[in-house]
């Protein structure tokens, strides 16, 4: 179920919200546990058993590692009396501990996202069918989940965590729809204080249902509709475009991502808010970046924070001379490629990016500082080609593309000046639109207008039209998709 | 109550977006309808436009004068009244309708229509008859009779293979797949295409796009159908600059050439049957407004093997079924049938794969193919030769 679905909008979100609300307070925990199983089920019927499994093994495995925490605790209080170290034997077993989890989450990770990945290309590197390809579909949000199981189980290891909470806290947690299937990847110790207590303040109810207005128009009014216009690129196809097509087919990949995961992260806010959660901020505004070391500060911030706390920190961080730090960034950033999707081109992405950050770092980072306006030209070039080695799976289209996005037309360009007019004349309101909204103006607007009453017929047109926008392209698939 | 008071103080948006559900609720039913996800929901939508697109055709066969509210139904309740009544002023449809009535009652339709009621029955195999009598009909009227009386008409032949069951209830597997009409057709440059039309729907807007025929006219349009071909106002008059529709442009001026290709937008609204008797309808009137044009029915191109397989509607048998259907009302003499699906088709008889982005679509630079093509494949009247 998506978030922009009247399904969604209409059905599960009112029943969702009288039994939350009609529920004391004890029981509301349950209640959410069990309405995110429901929402999971309905798209997942039956990797919902996966995600249950998961739940259960890193509880369990979180239970033992707290034990030993606390035998721990009680040797250290004894061995300060008789003078023996007995903690050894228990570090090693929460070690263990810590081990079992990660292995279990990472090979179930491994197995649906990246098996096939790897068969291929072992078969491919030995010249012969060594590893037959499985063929499974993803089950939905599993490198979202995994993740947050294992900042959970890591964070208690590490003692950031002090109790691992009751089964339904953790279970509420991993489950909890807003964030479930698209992040952001909220952390255990963020919302374990609201798991236990969480007042239900009609304002944050209110403000809530604010930013999931928001988040849902620009999912379905800038996201959705621009998209149309990179589908009709890659219609139309690569080796055709002229250079200006290109830059706009890009740039509005490039909306249609932003605003695509930006709105749903606002949506997941509005909803956790509308309960009484605080789910992290995950973006902010990166398009205003001014360096790609920037950009990352401000993309997918949770996914960044995941990276470098769990990560890029065990691995040594920048303590450990250059040489390490380098390599500790590329490992970093190669799996945070990876992470996007089981396919080269996002590693080489993550790559891009490690060669970018590790250029700013060293070379001409403070350049950049002091040059804003350059910082930002350097950033607005650097993003549209950024995502289009994101987009593009397969290398020879890829290589056709950056190709044509820099002049080198190796077939006739069949789409020029007069389509460009045209698209100008169809899209340009769309992309200006779009423009704005990457600056920092809605945020600010947003900011100055809180609490403010001019924003409930402002949220109400956004929510009505978007759901217009959804019923029209759910009666009509052709609205997009017509021959 | 104190509750409730609190919460549409604190909540004015909650409170003014369920209100204004409630109200749209009551008069729509919007939200309440709308269910399904969108995968769903097209199917499901179709199918109910197969539904009413039935009963149409049923109220448009028995109730005399009924109340038709298709944008297209006009055409057909037309025919249905006509059946029943004297029909007057159109002086094509005259004689077919009368042959189409008299022998309607006697002649097999092959396509396995079952008689269900009558009225369907009887307009079923009156379209039969119709379509297989199209050259007939042509040499009935008026003004190129004697030209009509000479020619022989070619049919197109077909590529037979083996039929496969399908589930659907508004096509059958044709088993066959027409080929262009046998014609000894002229090898012509591009100034052959001076006063030539294409019509149709995304594909010819891409043809127009990206072919460089640019001296051709292009009625085109994304969503066309052969339902709405005619009438929807679309076209760009160049006297008035006013949106005008093909119907206008066809009874205003003169074209040498017409290329259709529509159908693709149709397989789901309505049957094979349906659609070919709004297909034959679209000829007659260029027929009719056009009598010197050649008319060149091309192929339906199908989808790529991704989509038909996994498609219960947009998939190529269905498609294949449309066009043997069309490829009936060809002649040979002024309308010719184009396999333009040979071009693009792999080994399946379906669209290559790599032509496609969107499985339905070609690159951009493939239409260059399409256009050769049609170079090769003209038609050249007497005296032009």
């Amino acid at each position: 179920m998506q978030f922009s679905s009247l399904e969604f909008i209409f059905r599960f979100l009112p029943l969702f919200f009288l039994c939350y609300f009609v529920m004391p307070e004890r029981g509301r925990n349950a209640v959410l546990l069990l309405g995110s199983l429901v929402f999971y089920a309905v798209g997942e019927p039956v990797y919902i058993l996966l995600m249950m499994t998961s739940i259960l093994v890193n509880y369990g495995v979180a239970r033992l590692i707290a034990r030993q925490k606390d035998r721990e605790l009680i040797r250290w209080s004894e061995s300060a009396e008789s003078d023996e170290d007995h903690s050894g034997s228990s570090k090693i077993w929460q070690r263990f501990w810590l081990i079992v989890a990660l292995l279990f989450d990472l090979s179930a990770l491994f197995l649906f996202k990246y098996f096939d990945f790897f068969a291929e290309n072992m078969n491919l590197l030995l010249h012969r069918e060594v590893m037959p390809m499985l063929q499974l579909t993803l089950p939905l949000g599993i490198s979202f989940y995994t993740f947050q199981m294992i900042s959970y189980v890591a964070d208690l290891y590490m003692g950031k965590i002090e109790s691992p909470g009751t089964f339904l806290e953790f279970a509420t947690y991993v489950s909890m729809f807003p964030q479930l299937i698209a992040g952001p990847i909220v952390q255990f110790k963020e919302v374990s204080a609201q798991l236990k207590k969480r007042a239900l303040r009609l304002r944050a109810f209110e403000q809530g249902l604010e930013l999931f207005c928001l988040g849902l128009g620009s999912k379905v009014l800038l996201a959705n509709k621009i998209s149309i216009f990179w589908n009709q690129v890659q219609g139309i196809g690569f080796s055709s475009i002229s250079t200006p097509v290109a830059w706009m087919g890009a740039a509005a990949f490039s909306f249609q991502i932003y605003f695509d995961f930006w709105g749903y992260s606002l949506m997941a806010m509005g909803l956790g808010q509308m309960m009484g959660f605080r789910i992290p901020r995950n973006f902010s505004v990166p398009y205003m970046a001014r360096s790609a070391t920037d950009f990352w500060r401000r993309w997918h911030i949770t996914l960044g924070r995941f990276f470098r706390e769990y990560v890029y920190i065990p691995l040594g961080g920048n303590r450990k001379g250059k040489l390490r730090t380098i390599c500790n960034l590329l490992i970093v950033w190669a799996l945070t490629g990876l992470w996007h999707g089981a396919s080269w081109n996002f590693v080489l992405w993550g790559i891009g990016f490690f060669v970018l950050l590790v250029l700013e770092k060293n070379v001409y980072g403070k350049y950049l500082e002091k040059h804003p306006l350059i910082g930002h030209l350097y950033m607005w070039i650097l993003i549209p080609v950024s995502w289009m080695v994101f987009e593009i799976t397969d290398f020879s289209q890829l290589i056709i593309y950056l190709k044509q996005m820099i002049g080198i037309h190796t077939d006739q360009v069949l789409v020029s000046t007069a389509q460009l007019l045209r698209y100008i004349k169809e899209y340009g309101w769309l992309f200006a639109i779009c423009g704005l909204c990457t600056t920092w103006l809605p945020v600010r607007l947003y900011r100055k207008l809180k609490g403010n009453r001019i924003l409930v017929p402002i949220c109400l047109v956004i929510f009505w039209l978007s759901v217009y926008e959804i019923k029209q392209g759910a009666n009509n698939p052709f609205l997009y998709f017509r021959f | 109550m104190k509750k409730i008071k609190k919460f549409v103080k604190n909540c004015p948006l909650a409170v003014s977006i369920l209100c204004s559900w409630a109200i749209i609720a009551a008069v729509e039913h919007l939200p309440i309808q709308a269910q399904e996800t969108p995968a769903q929901d097209a199917v499901r939508q179709e199918d109910n436009s197969w539904v009413s697109g039935e009963t149409q055709e049923i109220i448009a066969g028995d109730a005399l004068g009924g109340v038709i509210s298709s944008n297209r139904a006009p055409d057909l309740s037309e025919q249905a009244i006509m059946k029943g009544d004297e029909a007057d002023d159109v002086a094509l449809d005259t004689p077919a309708n009368q042959s189409g009535t008299s022998l309607g009652d006697g002649t097999q339709s092959d396509s396995g229509v079952q008689p269900g009621s009558d009225a369907q029955s009887g307009s079923a195999a009156q379209s039969e008859n119709n379509a297989s009598s199209e050259a007939d009909t042509q040499s009935d009227n008026g003004s190129d009779r004697k030209e009509d009386a000479k020619p022989k008409k070619i049919k197109p032949e077909y590529l037979t293979y083996e039929k496969k069951k399908t589930d659907s209830p508004w096509y059958t597997d044709p088993g066959k797949i027409p080929l262009t009409t046998a014609y000894d057709y002229q090898k012509v440059k591009k100034d052959y295409f001076d006063d030539a039309v294409f019509i149709g729907d995304s594909r010819i807007v891409g043809m127009n796009d990206y072919s460089g025929l640019t001296n051709a006219k292009f009625f085109a349009k994304t969503g066309l159908t052969v339902y709405n071909l005619l009438d929807e106002e679309f076209v760009k008059d160049p006297n008035s600059g006013k949106n005008v529709s093909v119907s206008y442009m066809m009874q205003h001026y003169t074209y040498g050439k017409i290329y259709l290709m529509v159908g693709i937008n149709e397989l789901g609204t309505g049957g094979t049957k349906r659609f070919q008797e709004a297909y034959k309808e679209v000829l007659k009137k260029f027929r009719q407004w056009q009598p010197d044009a050649v008319i060149y029915v091309q192929s339906i191109m199908g989808v790529s093997p991704k989509k038909d397989k996994s498609d219960p509607v947009f998939n190529n048998t269905n498609i294949r079924d449309k066009n043997y259907a069309i490829s009936k009302l060809t002649d040979g003499i002024h309308i010719f049938y184009l396999n333009i699906q040979e071009l693009y088709e792999d080994k399946d008889h379906n669209l290559t794969q790599d032509l496609t982005f969107d499985d339905v679509h070609l690159y951009a630079q493939h239409y260059d193919r399409w256009v050769k093509y049609l170079k090769t494949h003209a038609v050249v009247k007497g005296e032009e030769k």
